[in-house]
């Protein structure tokens, strides 16, 4: 179900009316995983089945970490581990090794593996399953060692309580199919009841409103001009307009995914959750690293607490720091989709962060607005030149890419460049009015109205056709 | 702050309705493909004409020229999209064209959703109704891309003039007309794609699709008649192209249907192996137009009809 869909629409009304009368307060959690269920069956009604397995392990496994003997303890976090990374690894990666190892779809073991559907946000919400087992397991041993608990309130004492809750914090909607991606200890201690009065209204209509702007106004009108990014049709255009098209694509994969991310904040927020901040202007960052902490901050945050961390970080000396980044940047590209292309990517980011590591202690940049807009440019450049491996899986498609660099000398097609500067400027003023905020943060506070007054009457007026959200296929 | 942004909202909204009648078109550009079909499709169904003759189909019938076609005809031809959207546009509009020309090549789509749901939706004609502002025609990036357009037009021709060999890159930087050639990798991914036989479901419920659409059409008074638009040979004998038009031929007989019929042996020139380049579609519109005109005009066309109007009942 789209967010920008008539169906989702009427859902959320439905949800929104029922949770909030007075009579329904005891039953608030029920009726937002009851919508949450809805939500994820809309389209493939079979995967809710998947879902509902998913949140049965989780919780019978978390409940037995947190209640069994602590001889027992480290048994059913690794059990519920292997279980959600299981049911990632089927249903996520079965095709890319049928491919790799068993022949493709020609043998009968290869074509049973390649038809295994995607289940809609698996990678989302195995992740927050991993995160949930982690949490408790760490909670329960940092109370052996008496230092009491980490993470409170994330298992209560009834398993049926656990269950409901668990069952919310796996499905609510607003991020139940692509992030932001939440911990259990950023989640359940917010699980109580909810008042009307309560609701963070300004918080919510801003997140709303500028995400619905990246979204309907942004990403989906780029993704009319950035079709033609794909195999063979960019063999026919001049350079300016192979640059255009991928510069294009860089705003319309921003646009959707921090369009999206706002909206499931936003719509946290109208149920009382705050959900954590996902991007924080990426394209503004002034190195690899930095890249990291502004893009897709769940996951950033998600693999440095439960992999990188746990590999041994920058602890153990260099080598191993760039081992683990390497690791880290690979296997994060594997979690965005099941080919080699997006491994090859995560690779790409994991050579640029161990690089910048290498430099940083040695060469010290003057502290110049100048210098910093060239490192924004080069970091903007290198990301962009990644994305390739996004919209191109074919890796044979990125070379023919970067080959019509030399050999086209083809028309530049410049109504599709003007298309694409034209609905790349909002996302470009968007980063501008960030940066004047920095210095004149009151000044401006005050004609912001103007500005998110513009921007729904721009929503109204000039919306794209709607598309998927790029990262539903994560 | 949410009361004033919306106000702000609503003084824009009613500034523009009241600029847009005032607003130059020197620079008005539609941008991107999909938004020329949502035009089209508005178009069409805002169109108080009560019947002219209407082409519908996908890019290949696109190409058709329109001057040679005149005034008479409409083009509901929608690329990257199926015959079934246009089919389905006319008969939810309620027109009665007299001639319905249907090109057959591009059937495995479905209608296009979204495009008959802005036809349609009650909400999107009130509001279409209301103020011009909420019509494809009046979305301002029409307008803002026009203007960006021409700058960037204008960027490219100061920037190449600074090559020494500036006179052949600005030759290469005006829109070809006639490449003459086509594209080798677009043909050739083309060649595999429609090198596929298609599985008979899709086959069977598409054609069957089309034919409940023709046959209302018929039913309704419009003459429907059926073409295929001549491709690159290589292209057109491939299973694809070749089963269905086999399929197509199966379900509207030409004993029962009027077909136009394009030369097979001539080599037809397309800039990918599908669409024709601009000179051979000027040819192809206007034996397309003769085959039209001997068809209306010819003696066996009021007796074919009655055949095709019986069959259907």
């Amino acid at each position: 179900m789209l967010f920008n869909s008539f169906p989702f629409v009427a859902l959320l009304l439905a949800t929104f009316v029922l949770y909030y009368l007075p009579f329904m307060r005891r039953w608030q959690l029920y009726v937002l995983t009851a919508a949450s269920f809805v939500f994820y069956a809309w389209e493939q009604p079979v995967l809710l089945f998947l879902l509902l397995a998913s949140i049965a392990i989780n919780a019978v496994t978390s409940y037995f970490i947190a209640t069994d003997s602590v001889s027992r303890q480290r048994f059913w976090a690794v059990t519920g581990v292997a279980l959600n990374l299981g049911l990632l690894l089927f249903f996520k990666y079965s095709p890319l090794f049928a491919n790799t190892f068993a022949g493709g779809a020609k043998t009968s073991i290869g074509h049973f593996l390649v038809t295994i559907p995607l289940p809609i946000g698996i990678s989302f919400f195995t992740f927050q399953g991993i995160s949930l087992m982690v949490e408790v397991f760490r909670d329960r041993q940092a109370a052996a060692e008496g230092k009491g608990h980490l993470v409170p309130g994330v298992v209560p004492g009834s398993f049926v309580e656990h269950l409901r809750n668990t069952a919310l914090f796996k499905s609510f909607f607003p991020y139940l199919v692509a992030g932001p991606i939440v911990k259990a200890h950023e989640f359940y201690p917010q699980i109580e009841p909810k008042n009307l009065r309560n609701v963070n209204w300004e918080a919510a209509f801003r997140a709303l409103t500028v995400g619905y702007f990246l979204k309907m106004v942004v990403a989906d009108n780029l993704k009319d001009s950035t079709f033609w990014l794909e195999y063979p049709y960019f063999t026919l255009d001049s350079v300016p307009t192979l640059i255009a098209l991928l510069f294009g694509y860089s705003i319309q994969i921003f646009a959707d995914f921090a369009g999206y991310s706002l909206i499931a904040i936003g719509l946290g927020h109208l149920f009382g959750f705050r959900l954590p901040t996902n991007f924080n202007f990426p394209y503004i960052s002034r190195s690899f690293s930095e890249f990291w902490r502004r893009w897709h901050i769940s996951l950033s945050s998600w693999l440095r607490e439960y992999l990188y961390l746990p590999l041994g970080g920058n602890r153990r000396g260099k080598v191993r720091t760039y081992f683990n980044l390497f690791v880290v940047m690979f296997l994060g590209g594997l979690w965005h989709g099941a080919a080699w292309s997006y491994a090859i990517w995560g690779t790409f980011h994991g050579l640029a962060l161990a690089v910048e590591r290498l430099f940083k202690d040695r060469i010290r940049l003057p502290q110049h607005w100048l210098v910093d807009s060239l490192r924004v440019l080069a970091v903007f450049s290198f990301v962009t030149l990644a994305w390739l491996l996004f919209k191109l899986p074919n890796f044979g498609d990125v070379l023919t890419y970067l080959g019509s660099f030399v050999n086209n000398h083809k028309p530049t097609r410049y109504l599709l460049v003007a298309a694409i500067i034209t609905y790349s400027a909002p996302v470009i003023l968007y980063y501008a009015w960030h940066l004047l905020k920095q210095r004149w943060a009151l000044q401006l506070q005050r004609y912001e109205f103007l500005l998110f007054g513009a921007v729904m009457a721009a929503i109204i007026l000039n919306s794209g056709s709607a598309g998927r959200f790029i990262y539903f296929q994560f | 702050m949410i009361k004033r942004s919306v106000l702000t909202a609503v003084v824009i909204l009613i500034g523009y309705h009241l600029l847009l009648p005032h607003l130059s078109r020197r620079f008005y550009q539609i941008l991107g493909q999909q938004r020329g079909n949502f035009l089209r499709e508005e178009n069409y169904v805002a169109d108080p004409r009560p019947s002219t003759n209407v082409i519908v189909g996908s890019s290949m019938a696109q190409t058709l020229n329109d001057n040679t076609l005149g005034p008479n005809y409409t083009k509901l031809t929608f690329p990257g999209n199926s015959v079934l959207t246009a089919l389905e546009l006319i008969k939810r509009s309620e027109k009665k064209p007299n001639l319905v020309l249907i090109e057959t090549n591009a059937c495995w789509k479905d209608a296009d959703a979204e495009l008959l749901h802005d036809a349609f939706d009650p909400w999107s004609v009130e509001l279409r109704q209301l103020s011009p502002i909420f019509s494809e025609e009046g979305r301002p990036a029409n307008f803002l891309g026009g203007i960006v357009e021409a700058c960037v037009r204008r960027s490219c021709q100061i920037g190449l003039s600074f090559f020494p060999k500036r006179h052949e890159v600005l030759a290469l930087s005006t829109p070809q007309t006639d490449p003459g050639e086509p594209v080798v990798q677009l043909k050739d991914v083309n060649m595999a794609e429609w090198d596929r036989t298609p599985p008979a479901d899709v086959l069977n419920r598409q054609t069957a699709q089309l034919a409940t659409l023709v046959d209302g059409l018929n039913r309704r008074g419009c003459h429907c008649i059926l073409f295929t638009m001549p491709m690159d040979n290589t292209l057109a004998n491939l299973s694809g192209p070749r089963t269905w038009r086999i399929k197509m031929h199966e379900q509207f007989p030409p004993s029962q249907y009027d077909w136009l019929t394009f030369d097979s042996t001539h080599h037809y020139l397309t800039t990918d192996g599908v669409h024709l380049i601009p000179s051979e579609a000027d040819r192809v519109t206007e034996t397309l137009l003769d085959q039209v005109r001997h068809i209306v005009d010819g003696s066996d066309y009021r007796a074919r009809r009655t055949v095709a109007v019986k069959w259907t009942e």
